[in-house]
């Protein structure tokens, strides 16, 4: 379960400072897939950022399974990133020197298990994603759609508790963005893996158990009501 | 839970090898080659001349031990009877007595007389110590018992044209010419050259030398020598085989100063070694700083290149230390193939200046690798490639993930 409270996160431009989060509370329960949707610039990378550990929040709390992670150091902060949570970039961030499959084993690796069995997840994986045929091609040899699964795929190798998605549709064409948020749901139906999803797209919203709207850096409730997502948790009804 | 993050840092180093860019990494590693040829060329041929020198020390004028007279007297006193006990001394080869003096030798075609250092010896016992004998360019070595005849170095002997001559020479005199040699004691004798030789070594080529038969015929020595060389069975310069020749002299009862011919050498040795090494560090530390700010450039901008792929490995989980771990294996391995080549290219260079030696005051020089001088360079040049490696490394893993992936 996470449990965000009041969350704020503040850039310091210069001498300006520039608040992107302004106190945000809400939680997520343990296999919840989550969407979290909001206008550009209204903070919900952001948001995710300081949820997936890879950012400091200025104030306020991220709890994880009762665990306050919002303080953790450098070191800690990117061992729990490895044991515990699944990041898919928005623009897929796969590393160029390595195929298809050394990209999805490397979680698995970095967790220092057998390279046999690193390599027998990652296919696996591989195959739930519909590209262990191109397991051993280099990721600039794959289309975008393509890539973007391998990020998934390896976002998922480590079995992670929650899976964090930044907008993994937006340089997708909507056969590979329902292959996509498809592959999400499988995977949140079949692994029970809580998955927190930024999208703008409002057709997106019927893949999600949950909407959150986030508007100017707060959780924007007029917005989930408008959408019948009911409350501040942002309940589907 | 995981420990120390080598496989994965080890994981990412093979593969960023093997599929990074080719000419990249041939151009690194050749730059690399390069210090190391750098580091040591100017060694090896230093030493090689240091060699050749010592080499010439023992086989032209100290042997591997001398006797020289003891303290506060010119002259070695029955020279002829520590010569017969010299030669019992187990590994012996050959015994020589030496009666130098200072003489004026001069051209009687040329006219001209310049000052030198004349040498008796007997020519049978002197083969055995030295190879004046074998370094005859033109005529021939003197015979055991005669007189009349003087063999001198190529120097002495001079050039026509005596503004190619080094030293104050004879003007050149030729085999057949005769000369006359003023003695200090007055007498003068007319002399007719028998050989001349060249060992390309300007200490060795200045001098005269006459049989003993004949010294004694102008200047009585009275049983006396100046020194005595004495050579061991082995042609070698390692200092420790002169000193255990040394002791065995010593062991047979001999009064007089027995030096090694380092001993013997030393001031001079001291001296050249002296100005070597400082120039051989001096190259040296010019070579490792160009060396670590090659691979300072190279892996700087190999990790700035890469600013999003490590931001990307962050976020993934995978930790600070791993990430600069993995360049440190790719520096290693860099450092390691540019010290392979190096070494190819040093023996390569090193084969050449034996085919085609280049010619310096001590005479040829065939240049060795000296291995523990290489050996230093390569540590030396791990040390500064990793440090060259670690620092951008550190600093790029070292920053927001975020930040690093915004590029």
């Amino acid at each position: 379960m996470i449990e965000v409270k009041d969350l704020t996160r503040i850039y310091k431009i210069g001498n300006v400072e520039v608040p992107a989060l302004r106190g945000v509370t809400l939680s997520v329960r343990k296999g919840e897939f989550v969407g979290i949707m909001g206008p550009s610039g209204s903070g919900k990378s952001t948001f995710l950022h300081q949820l997936a550990l890879l950012d400091t929040p200025t104030t306020g709390q991220i709890l994880i399974d009762g665990s306050d992670v919002s303080r953790l150091n450098d070191e800690d902060r990117t061992r729990f990133r490895l044991m515990h949570l699944g990041y898919v970039f928005q623009d897929y961030a796969l590393v160029t020197d390595l195929t298809v499959l050394e990209n999805v084993a490397i979680p698995a690796i970095a967790q220092e298990k057998p390279l046999y069995d690193c390599y027998a997840a990652a296919a696996g994986m591989l195959d739930k994603v519909g590209l262990l045929k191109r397991k051993d091609h280099l990721v600039y040899e794959l289309s975008g759609g393509e890539q973007q699964r391998v990020s998934i795929a390896r976002a998922l190798v480590n079995r992670p508790a929650i899976v964090f998605a930044d907008e993994p549709c937006a340089n997708l064409d909507t056969e590979n963005s329902r292959t996509v948020l498809e592959l999400f749901q499988s995977v949140n139906r079949d692994l029970g893996q809580t998955i927190v999803m930024v999208s703008h797209e409002p057709w997106h919203m019927e893949y999600f158990d949950r909407i959150i709207f986030i508007r100017d850096g707060l959780l924007d409730t007029e917005g989930m009501a408008r959408e019948g997502c009911g409350n501040t948790l942002g309940r589907k009804e | 839970m995981p420990e120390r993050g080598y496989p994965v840092s080890l994981y990412l180093a093979v593969r960023a090898i093997r599929r990074g860019n080719r000419g990249t990494f041939l151009l690194t590693i050749l730059l690399i080659a390069l210090m190391v040829v750098l580091m040591n060329i100017m060694v090896v041929i230093l030493s090689s001349v240091i060699s050749d020198y010592q080499q010439q020390l023992v086989d032209y004028q100290y042997g591997h031990v001398i006797i020289v007279p003891k303290e506060k007297q010119t002259y070695i006193e029955n020279a002829d009877r520590l010569v017969e006990r010299l030669e019992r001394v187990p590994g012996v080869f050959g015994v020589s007595s030496r009666f130098t003096t200072g003489v004026t030798i001069t051209n009687t075609r040329t006219g001209k007389s310049p000052a030198a250092s004349l040498t008796a010896f007997d020519p049978e016992d002197e083969k055995t110590v030295s190879r004046y004998h074998t370094r005859i360019i033109d005529g021939d070595f003197l015979a055991a018992g005669e007189t009349g005849q003087i063999v001198m170095g190529v120097m002495l002997a001079g050039n026509d044209d005596e503004t190619k001559d080094k030293f104050e020479s004879l003007g050149g005199a030729r085999v057949g010419d005769l000369v006359t040699i003023s003695y200090r004691n007055g007498a003068e004798k007319v002399y007719r050259i028998k050989g001349i030789y060249r060992t390309d070594n300007a200490l060795n080529d200045v001098n005269a030398f006459v049989t003993k038969t004949d010294l004694e015929t102008v200047m009585p020595t009275g049983g006396r020598a100046t020194s005595i060389v004495v050579r061991g069975n082995s042609g070698t310069t390692d200092p420790a085989y002169a000193r255990a020749l040394k002791v065995a002299c010593l062991e047979y009862g001999v009064q007089e100063q027995v030096k090694t011919w380092m001993e013997k050498g030393r001031a001079i040795m001291e001296d050249a070694m002296g100005s070597i090494q400082m120039i051989e560090d001096l190259i040296l530390v010019v070579s490792l700083v160009v060396s670590s700010v090659v691979v300072f450039v190279i892996t700087f901008i190999n990790i700035t290149n890469r600013r999003k792929q490590i931001a990307i490995l962050k976020a993934i989980g995978i930790r600070e230390e791993s990430i600069v771990r993995n360049f440190l294996f790719q520096t290693f391995f860099l450092c390691s193939c540019g010290a392979c080549a190096g070494w190819l290219l040093l023996s390569l260079l090193t084969v050449l200046l034996n085919l085609f030696p280049i010619k310096m005051n001590t005479g040829y020089v065939y240049p060795e690798i000296d291995y523990s001088q290489f050996f230093i360079s390569i540590v030396l040049l791990y040390g500064v490639g990793l440090i060259s490696g670690y620092l951008p490394a550190r600093r790029v893993a070292g920053e927001e993930i975020l930040e690093a992936m915004r590029g």
